[in-house]
């Protein structure tokens, strides 16, 4: 195959191609300029990957049609990494919906408290109104029938202060006058509550970083480590690209030392979007190189961070 | 039968001469061999071999034994040479009788049992952003899925199909934890 081949689009190769490959359902003349393309080209071989991981899945969760389970038994499930694969996707399946059932039934106050009221019912709105209006009412009940309840329940005022008069009149100062004390009991802090405390990270868990190409240290932009020691920090690089294609990005120290890397990224609104372990990075400057690995690794672009 | 297949073990020699060719860096070599290997039992897979990885394994072997007589003078890319070797090793496997098929129960209890818990080491290991991703685009019915692939990509400023991208290469990552985990 000539170079030519090689620098053709990459994104020409539908996904539809792909399953159909792994299927084995491609007719000789596709079949044959699948394979050439595929024993040079990474980013094919790549994307067949994700490809096999996602036939697996859907093998898994019953997702195919009698005919394609068929093809699937025949031309897929024939190696032993692909077969590792399967139990791998159903392993997943069997943990994840246990976790999320479990996550479902979990006592959470307010989702328990929403999902009961679930206020989308005018039932339930009619009720909920009816109890406010009642809980108005017997405050002002107590008010007025009850004062010395009130007294004791409200916290004391500072006394008003006299209101001016039209003409300076003499004012009566005792010798040790002292501004009158406003005295409250303050009130406990109420309890931080999540919303959803099992599903979500909260702030303490991520930073997000957004990047723009740059091309020295003094550019860098400064980031927080999250508090949490399980916290991840997003990073946002802004990259305009003219075609799908798929990136490595790398984090290395001003000393050249590999702190990170990730492949397989791809643009997404004219940005590339990673997630970094807060435990990975240390205080100090930061480089991300984003390359291209289809092109042996040729420089797309630097970035330039600092951590506090 | 070919010169090749009187031969049934490969020389170690042959072996490094072959990893050599293919880069004298040790590391790069033993990576292009395996990028190649998978490949090719991706493409014999797809024309229907029950036994891709010994067809590959086995134009490895003669790519192995042809080393030393084509590295001086072949020119062009060496991936293209072995796709070239294994087409002759799949006319030669097409030729063979075809023998019952035997087929490799799915269920290996002990192997689930090792790759179960491999998984299980290799989900702690993910970010809790990685976590709560792949949690949430793996469970539930198909209905529930769905609804819950558009709330999540909703809540994380990104299309479904970038959603998707993501769970799979946080899978892919996974997959490649629990085959180093299971060979240690």
């Amino acid at each position: 195959m000539s170079d030519s081949v090689k620098k053709n689009n990459f994104t020409d190769v539908s996904a539809a191609v792909i399953r159909d490959f792994l299927l084995g359902r491609l007719d000789s003349a596709k079949q044959a300029r699948f394979e050439e393309r595929l024993i040079v080209d990474d980013q094919l071989d790549l994307r067949l990957r994700l490809a096999e991981i996602e036939l697996a899945d859907e093998f898994v969760l019953d997702r195919m049609n009698r005919i394609d389970r068929k093809r699937f038994r025949k031309t897929f499930v024939v190696t032993n990494e692909r077969r590792q694969m399967l139990i791998v996707s159903a392993g997943l399946r069997e943990r994840l919906s246990k976790s999320h059932a479990t996550q479902s039934k979990s006592w959470n106050p307010l989702s328990l408290s929403l999902s009961v009221l679930r206020f989308n019912r005018i039932a339930w709105r009619v009720a909920f109104g009816v109890l406010v209006l009642l809980a108005v009412l017997a405050s002002a009940w107590l008010v007025t029938k009850e004062p010395e309840l009130v007294k004791r329940i409200l916290p004391k005022r500072a006394p008003a202060r006299p209101a001016a008069s039209a003409t300076p009149q003499p004012a009566h100062h005792p010798a040790d006058s002292t501004d009158p004390m406003h005295r409250e009991t303050p009130s406990p802090l109420p309890a931080h509550e999540s919303t959803s405390p099992n599903v979500g990270a909260s702030a303490a868990d991520s930073v997000t970083l957004v990047l723009s190409p740059a091309n020295k240290f003094s550019e860098a932009a400064t980031v927080s480590l999250p508090s949490s020691p399980a916290g991840v920090v997003h990073f946002k690089l802004v990259f305009a690209a003219e075609k799908a294609e798929a990136f490595q990005a790398e984090i290395v120290t001003v000393d050249g030392r590999l702190v990170f890397s990730t492949a397989a990224l791809e643009i997404d609104g004219g940005s590339i979007v990673f997630d970094v372990p807060g435990s990975s990075l240390a205080a100090g400057d930061y480089q991300i190189r984003l390359s291209r690995p289809h092109e042996g690794s040729k420089q797309a672009a630097n970035y330039y961070f600092r951590v506090r | 039968m070919s010169p090749a297949k009187h031969l049934r073990t490969l020389e170690q020699a042959d072996f490094d001469r072959l990893l050599n060719w293919l880069d004298p860096d040790p590391e790069r070599a033993g990576e292009f061999y395996e990028k190649i290997r998978r490949r090719l039992i991706a493409i014999l897979a797809s024309r229907g071999c029950h036994t891709p990885e010994e067809l590959a394994d086995e134009a490895f072997d003669r790519v192995a034994r042809r080393v030393k007589d084509i590295r001086e003078t072949y020119v062009g890319d060496k991936a293209i040479y072995f796709l070239g070797v294994m087409n002759n090793v799949h006319h030669e496997y097409l030729k063979r009788p075809v023998l019952p098929r035997h087929v490799e129960s799915s269920d290996n209890s002990e192997t689930k049992e090792e790759v179960h818990s491999c998984l299980d080491r290799c989900l702690e290991k993910l970010t809790p952003h990685g976590r709560q991703i792949i949690e949430q685009y793996y469970a539930g019915q198909k209905r529930t899925k769905i609804d819950l692939r558009k709330r999540i990509a909703h809540e994380l400023g990104i299309t479904q199909s970038n959603l998707r991208l993501r769970a799979l290469r946080i899978r892919l990552k996974l997959q490649v934890c629990i085959d180093n985990c299971l060979e240690t």
